[in-house]
Order: structure tokens, then sequence, then C-alpha cells
């Protein structure tokens, strides 16, 4: 029995990036995952597994949409039955050991005894809220569970927690072993009537008392012929476990997004479903387009940018220190991201082409090397995404190969991204390289985008076009820390 | 006719061997050496002499070279890891039923009346069946098996003839056919508290079949199986031996052929087999124990063996102390390796140089070497040429004994002069450090002595002494030095080579090491000025 929310049936799981972890770290995806989640661990594995496996067709970002937005309309179903698969966290485990089977088997007719009641409740949430579903994916999970989870299949189940409740009076088959030892102990079923062919059967009768050898005997063989009874239950058990996790799984992603959309809403920002395009689309619009995580960070609304860009291989952004560049990478590969995963984007609008995978290389704060040993780090990541690029990828660069003097770091930047491009990889750099940026004045299929610094220094955060300028605004910065800072501490 | 793996001839196995450890064990440390050989692991770290009463063969050098060679050549092909990982599970599996059959001898003339009972016998039974199986198994595969030595030849010859033999053909058949009615057995307990019954089964419905497949449509990906293990022995055997006997007096015809069956069979296994099985270990325990020195690159080698009437060339390349090199595996300090070579008419080597320089790890590897070669191991070393020797007459300086009153110039001479009584004309002799406590002209009055008589037995010796003289003793004599680097610090190298006395060599290495050499002074000098 399996749900499938995530993907249609038969279709298969899309590749996980291959550098998940640092596009989690670069892009921020941390303190997204934690809004999606809200402090369910389940919930924030699912999304980031979903996050960081980008889909490569339309038809299945369609079915994720038509299946959220189902759930958007009937959350408090989606959330119910959530409850219901999460109420897994609060089951203790237990283990199988030798010396404690009798123990391990009541627990596990305990356990199938709550399963099932968790079953029963899966089952009633179908019943009543099944016509308010119209999606594919969750229509056909309530059919399931419908068919499934009978009357008559709670019945069947009831018939085996019944018989095994009691431990007592065992009848046992067994056969001989290599040494002529009894083995293979078997549970037998006791007919009616057996008793009166077994009362007057040869009997080993032990002294309870005097005898604690042979009573602890008994019980080793006791716990023999229980302990497959035992294996089995919780076997099933386990299938039950898992059964659970899987639906929880599959849902999980879908809370995720009223989580994160709900949290949005509570600041003001807008949340859009993105239009996806096709991979040889090289344009794309975004109107509003915000940084999700800098939002959950301040916990308020932030700055959003816009443009309209066709037939774009490289977007070149410039300008000042701490105008918000990193901001708007972020937000770009953000949205990549959750557009490819089905999910709504931070933005009013973002209409993009799909990517066959998602790549970032930012440059390390705080880095300690020494300048050779610097550039050597950086060029061994390069190489790591090298290893895995592809035509129709997309890669966000964040002030690469500045660990060496501008113009080696220009001229190897430039024949690393001259390379990208003409290999129909679509290019998103960030540079404080002047001699690399302006290269491509001039250059078709690239646009360049400048950190906006309005007349009175004061930043707006807004990246616009632009082409590059010479000098970063170091000063600006000094300025606002050193000589504002004294001037809001004298007032 | 084949008869032991670690002699040629019946009559060798039956002479007498040494019992204890020759007295070089404790000076060569090869006790160190074969007290890890002879021992095992045994559960929880414990370690056990193990049973397969092999001193005797590791303490006692060989008189005859053709026997060395008998176990050079099984020792050979044994080194061949998928061969050795055959012959050693079909050994183990074999010395497993030879302890288990000694439980059950045990049991079934034991004075507790309870043990003799059918679960004794089943265990026979089972003995049984392991061993024909293991037989069997073996033979096929040493016939399928092109084997060079005369030893592991002879043994596979005399596997293949003893498995084709008619008695061992009649005690497989009842074996198979017993077993065969035993499995038909099948009954019912009824466990209640205090009591338990028997009966045949009959057919009741198994309680738990059929739980599963209701729950399995739940199932995920991965399957995880729960089965804890039980072992299937009783607790309680003597109840285990009351529930057959209830069950075979439900089938009394099965049961009386397994009692006959082991009245016939109380001894079942070959001598011969069981030999080789236990000898087998000689070599096993040897690679074993040597096996993680290779890893770490040390050579062994197979030395060729010199007649004692002809000590033409002695030679090893690349040799090293054994016990040293086990003792090193764990601190992965690296083993330095040492040549030697005598040529007609040199017999002696005479040792001198830096103290802490390697001498005495030299005289100890020469020694173990010998004592190695001569019961038909391989020996440590790149190549080698050594001397069948019947004993390896050691000198090594020892703590003053107390209870002796003797001084320690007249113990070192006692001791010198016993080992000269008992040596014999194929015996090696090793001095470590004689005449240490005693003046300058004395200790070299004695150590001429001493060459001479060791001089006149004319087999191969090692003399590890400061006294420079006694390196240029005679023709006989080779000296050889440890040596120190001339990095300016006279830093110790452990190398052990063919030098001529430098009596300077030690009292350098010290000067050096306090800056004190005539280069070092000058430039100390030089700078005050």
């Amino acid at each position: 029995m399996r749900a499938h929310l995530m993907y249609r049936e038969n279709d298969a799981k899309a590749k996980a990036s291959p550098t998940g972890l640092t596009l989690k770290s670069d892009l921020e995806l941390g303190r997204l995952l934690e809004a999606m989640a809200d402090g369910d661990k389940a919930i924030y594995a699912a999304c980031e597994d979903a996050l960081l496996r980008p889909l490569q067709s339309l038809e299945a970002i369609k079915y994720r949409h038509d299946t959220l937005a189902d759930a958007m309309k009937n959350r408090d179903a989606v959330r119910r039955m959530y409850i219901i698969t999460a109420q897994l966290d609060n089951i203790q485990t237990y283990y199988m050991s030798p010396s404690r089977m009798a123990e391990a088997f009541q627990m596990s007719v305990e356990l199938l005894r709550i399963y099932t009641k968790f079953l029963k409740d899966l089952r009633e949430v179908a019943d009543r809220r099944m016509q308010d579903f119209s999606s594919e994916a969750f229509k056909n999970l309530f059919e399931m569970l419908r068919r499934e989870l009978s009357d008559e299949y709670f019945a069947e189940v009831a018939s085996f927690t019944d018989e095994l409740k009691n431990l007592d009076n065992l009848l046992i088959s067994a056969r001989l072993g290599s040494n002529l030892q009894s083995v293979d102990y078997t549970l037998r079923r006791k007919e009616k009537g057996f008793w009166l062919r077994w009362k007057l059967t040869p009997a080993i009768t032990i002294n309870v008392e005097k005898d604690p050898e042979a009573v602890s005997d008994l019980i080793m063989r006791r716990d023999r012929a229980t302990s497959e009874a035992t294996s089995i239950l919780k076997q099933a058990a386990k299938y039950l476990e898992d059964f659970f996790n899987m639906l929880r799984g599959e849902l999980a992603f879908y809370v995720g997004c009223i989580n994160l959309t709900e949290r949005m809403q509570e600041y003001g920002l807008p949340v859009c479903m993105p239009e996806p395009q096709p991979h040889d689309s090289w344009d794309r619009i975004w109107t509003g387009l915000y940084d999700v995580s800098l939002a959950l960070t301040k916990e308020s609304a932030v700055v959003g940018n816009d443009l309209a860009a066709s037939d774009t291989r490289l977007y070149i952004i410039t300008g000042a220190n701490q105008g918000g560049k990193s901001t708007f990478l972020r937000s770009m590969g953000q949205a990549q991201l959750m557009m490819q995963c089905g999910m709504p984007v931070g933005a009013e609008r973002f209409k993009a082409p799909l990517r066959r995978a998602l790549f970032t290389h930012f440059k390390k704060e705080e880095d300690n090397y020494m300048k050779s040993g610097r550039l050597d780090e950086e060029l061994k990541r390069l190489s790591v995404i090298a290893d895995h690029l592809e035509p129709g990828a997309m890669v966000l660069f964040n002030e690469s190969l500045t660990s060496t003097n501008e113009r080696e770091g220009s001229e190897i930047c430039y024949q690393i991204t001259q390379a990208l491009i003409e290999s129909d990889i679509e290019v998103f750099s960030v540079t404080h390289l002047y001699a690399f940026a302006i290269r491509y004045l001039g250059a078709e299929k690239t646009r360049f985008l400048l950190a906006e610094r309005r007349e009175d220094s004061e930043r707006t955060f807004k990246i616009l076009p632009g082409e590059p300028l010479k000098t970063a605004y170091g000063e600006d910065l000094y300025n606002q820390i050193f000589v504002r800072g004294m001037a809001a501490l004298a007032d | 006719m084949f008869y032991s793996i670690l002699f040629p001839t019946r009559e060798q196995h039956e002479k007498p061997r040494l019992e204890r450890e020759p007295d070089y064990f404790k000076d060569l440390n090869l006790d160190q050496v074969f007290n890890a050989i002879l021992t095992e692991e045994k559960a929880f770290g414990k370690k056990e002499k193990n049973s397969f009463g092999l001193e005797g063969f590791f303490y006692t050098p060989l008189d005859d070279p053709e026997i060395v060679v008998y176990r050079q050549e099984v020792l050979r092909e044994l080194e061949d890891d998928s061969l050795r990982g055959q012959i050693a599970f079909f050994a183990m599996s074999l010395n497993m039923i030879e302890a288990a059959m000694a439980y059950v001898h045990d049991s079934l003339t034991s004075l507790q009346k309870w043990r003799d009972n059918y679960l004794t016998r089943g265990q026979l039974l089972d003995c049984v069946e392991k061993y024909c199986q293991a037989v069997i198994q073996f033979s096929s595969f040493l016939s399928g098996t092109g084997l060079k030595s005369a030893g592991l030849r002879g043994f596979a010859e005399y596997l293949k003839s003893y498995v084709e033999s008619a008695p061992f053909n009649e005690m497989l058949g009842r074996a198979k056919k017993l077993r065969e009615e035993l499995s038909k057995v099948e009954f019912c307990m009824l466990i209640k508290f205090g009591s338990i019954r028997v009966r045949r089964y009959e057919g009741q419905e198994d309680l738990v079949k059929g739980l599963l497949n209701t729950f399995s449509k739940f199932k995920q990906d991965e399957e995880r199986s729960f089965n804890v293990y039980l072992p299937e022995y009783a607790q309680d055997i003597k109840m285990e031996a009351n529930l057959l006997n209830m069950v075979a007096a439900y089938y009394t015809d099965v049961f009386s052929d397994l009692y006959s069956f082991a009245g016939k069979y109380f001894y079942f296994e070959d001598e011969t087999i069981v030999r080789f099985t236990n000898e087998i270990h000689f070599y096993l325990s040897w690679l074993k124990y040597i096996a993680p020195l290779k890893q770490t690159g040390l050579p062994f080698c197979y030395p060729s063996i010199c007649g004692c009437e002809d000590p033409a060339c002695l030679y090893s390349r690349e040799g090293f102390d054994l016990a040293l090199a086990a003792r090193s595996l764990d601190s992965r300090h690296e083993i330095v390796t040492n040549d030697f070579e005598l040529n007609y008419p040199e017999r002696i080597i005479v040792v001198t140089g830096a103290n802490q320089g390697g001498k005495t790890t030299f005289a100890r590897a020469f020694g173990q070497m010998h004592h190695l070669a001569a019961i038909g191991l391989s020996v440590p070393g790149r190549a080698a040429s050594l001397y069948l020797c019947d004993n390896i007459m050691t000198h090594f300086e020892r703590e003053e004994n107390i209870d002796t009153l003797n001084g320690k110039l007249q113990d070192d001479l006692m001791r010198l002069h016993d080992l000269l009584q008992r040596a014999t004309s194929r015996s090696i002799f090793i001095v470590n450090e004689i005449f240490v406590s005693t003046t300058l002209t004395d200790a070299l009055v004695l150590g001429g002595h001493m060459m001479d008589a060791i001089a006149s037995l004319g087999t191969p010796s090692v003399v590890v002494t400061f006294l420079d003289e006694l390196a240029l003793h005679g023709p006989e004599t080779v000296s050889m030095m440890s040596i120190v680097s001339d990095d300016g610090l006279a830093t110790r190298t452990f190398k052990i080579i063919r030098k001529p006395p430098d009596g300077l060599a030690y009292a350098m290495y010290l000067a050096g090491k306090h800056g004190l050499t005539y280069k070092q002074l000058k430039s100390r000098l030089g700078k005050e000025q």
C-alpha cells in the first residue's frame, strides 16, 4: 500500500542534487525548512528531500500543484491525517532480547492494537472527507484507504490479536535436531476437546519449589515456541510503522507548504504559484522576488526585485557592498528550487525555465587560509561542481575567485564563465572583478544588474538593471557604521 | 604409507623429542615467539595453550636435512592462501569433532548413569556425520589439487584410499539411514505450569502462520528480520534427556537402531587423520604468527641447509630479530634488517661497536634463524643458507645470582665451562658480553682462551664483545660493527656491518652527542673567540 502524493504512481523519483549540502547552506535553506517544519522533524526531512530533488517535467510539477491546491483547500483534513501518522513519535521502541521474550511478545500484541486504532482513524477521515477533495492524488489515496481498510479486514486482524493474548498452556510441536535435541518449536492450535486425549499422556512433572533449573527450562521452551510468533508480530508492527512513516512523508511536504504560506501571509509577503517553462527557454520574469529565509530571519517583510529578461544566459550582478546582491542571488536560487519541487515561491510572480540542476559557488567567509591555499580550496570546489555539470544546468557564483588578485581572478573567472554559457548553462554571477565584468559589456545574451545606490548613498537593497561601476562602496559601509553610529550615539 | 605430516617416516616420528624448552630459548627470546604460537585466543581475550601437543616439535632441532626439506616443502605449499584456508577449515572441523567426541566418551562411561542416554548417542551420530562429510569433501578437494610436497601428497593419497575403503562406507551408509529415520520423528509437547507432556504430532494447525500475510500489504521497501536467536538447546540437559526418552517410547525401532549404532562406532576416527589434523597446526600456527610481519614488508625465506661437515658458506640477507619484530607490531617501529656472510675458513662473527646499537639483537637473530631452520620452518630474511645445528649454546649476561654466592666472573666462567662440556661438533655458540666484571687484562686473556675453545669446535658462532682484540683472533673470525651515522650526531642506525674494529666508535658517539667532537668543539670555540 502506497500513497502517491509526491509522484504519480510509477513515476520515477527525481535525482537528488549532487551538491545538496552546499546548496542548503549557501541558499540558507535551513531557515526555510524550519519554517515549513514548524518543529516537526519529519516535515523538515521530507521538504529538504523535495527541495533538493528538482523535478524535471512540467507534468510532475503540475501534479504537485494540483495536490497542493487540494491540500490548501482542505488543510484541516490534511493536518488531521498528518497528526494521526505523527503519533508514531510517541510510540516507544522496544527490543527483543532473549531474556525478555514474554515481555516482547505482549508488547508486540499491544503495539498491533494501537496501530490498528490509527488505521481506523485514517479510515474515518477518508469516510467523512473524501468528497471534498478533487485532485487525482488525494482521491486515489482515499479510495485505497477505504478499499484496504474494510470492516472485514479489521475483523481478521482482531481474530489474531485475540488468539495470541494467552501465554499459558501452550501446545508446541517439535522435531529432532542434529544431536536429537528438540528443535523447530512451532505453536499449534488446540482443537476442541484436545484435553480429553492429553489428560492420560505420560508427563514429566517438576517440583516447582525445589527445582528452579527445571522451571526456567520450561520457560525457555515456552520462549522458544513464542519467539517466532513474537518476531512475526514485530514484523507486522514494523510493516505498519513503515506504512505510517510512508504516508507521513507524503503528507509532510504539503503540510510544510501550508505552514510556510501561512507564515509569509503573517509578514504580509506575497506567495505565488510559479510558472515553470520548458528547459530550452532562456526567458525569466520575476516580480517582487524576495529572499524567504531573510524574511524568516527578520520576521518581517523584505525588499523584492523585478525584472523581465529574455534570451539571457549570463546575469552579471555588481555594485555596492551590502547592497543586497547575495540576498538577490539567494532569492533566485531558492525560487528555482521551490519552483522545481512544486512549491509556491516567495514572489508576486515567478516565471522561469526548468533547470537540470542547480549549483552554487559562494565565497567562503572567514577563511584563515593563506592566499594560495584559499585559491586552491576555491578551485577544488569549482572542480567538484564541474564533475556534475551538464547542459541545461544553472550556476550561481557569489564573489568567486576573489582569493587571488583581480587580474588573475578575472581571467580564470572569464574562462570558466565563458565555457559554461557556451555549454548552455545559465549563469548568475555576483562579482567584484571589474576586469571580468567589463569584458561582457555589449555581449549577447548577457544582462547586467546593479545593487542600487541613491544619490544620498542610502542603499535600497534593490537590484536593478545597470552596468558595473568601478568602485564598490566599502566607504559607504564605513560611514554607516562609524559616522552614523557616532551620530546615533550623540542623539 | 603416510604416517605424519611432520616426518617422512614413522620411525623418525617415534624418536624422542624435547619436552621442555631448550635452555637457549630464553636468551634468544624464542620463548616469546613460541609461547605466542602455542597459545590461542579464547573467548573474551583469554589466552590458553592450545591442545595440539606441538611443543616437542617446536623445541627439538632435527638432525636430518631430509626432514627439514620435507617440512619446508609442506610449509611452502601451505603459503598458498586458498589451499591453507581449505586445510585449516578441515583441521578445525576435525578438531571440533574430536573435542565433541571426548565429551561423548566421557558421558557414556560416566558414573552418573543418567548421562548414558539417547541424547549423547545423538551427539555421537552427529559427530560421525560431520566427520564423514568433512573427510569426503576434503579428500575430493585434495584430489583436484596438484600438490607438490611429499607430505601433503602422501596425505592426499592416504585419505583417498581411506574414503574408498569398505568400513568407512559402511559407517557412512548406516549413519545416513539412521538420520533419515530420525528426521521423520515429530511430536507435540504440552507445556503447562510445572509439567510437560509428549504425544506424536497429529496434524494440528500452525497458530501464527498467516498472521504476517494479514499485514504484508502495509510493507514498504525495506525488509528487516526480527528473528531473535534463541539457542536451540535445552537449559536443563536432564530434562531434555527425559523428554527424548518419552519421544523414544513412541518410536521404539528407530531408537534401538541408534543404540546399536553408537555401540559399534564408539571409536570411529582414524588415527592417522586425527594426527594430521593436530600436527598440521605446526605449520598453520607458524604462518599465522608471521603473517602480520610479512604484511609490514618483512621478508621470510626458506634457508638452504649446509651439512655439518661442510659449513663452506653461511649467509643471511635482511635477517632480523623475530621476537623484536613481533613486539614492534603495535608500536610500528621500523625493524632494521642485517646481513652476514661467512666464507670458509671464517666461522666466528665478533661484533663490536656502539652500545644500544643492535649488537645483541643481531646475535639473537643469528641464533633464532638457526633454530627455526633446524625445525624446518622459514626464517627471517630475504635469503639464507644456514648450518644444521643440534644445539645452541648461549651465554648472555645475567643478573648476579645471590643464591650461589659466587662472584660474577666466577659465574661467567662456570657457565662457559658447562657450555663447552655439553657442546658437540654441531653446536652453535652465541656469547653476549662476557667478562665485563673483570679488568681489561684479565678479560683479554680469558677472552682469548674462550676464542680458542670455540674455534676448536669448528662450528659457526657469534661473539658480542667490547674487546676489539677478539675480532682479530684468527682467520676464523670476522669482525662486524654496529655503526652510527656520520650526521655529526652519531645517530644509531642499528646496522651491523662487516668492518674492522674501531675503538673510537662508542666514545665518538657519546662525544658527538654532547657536542664535543673536534669539529663541534672547534666551531663552538671559534664562536667564542
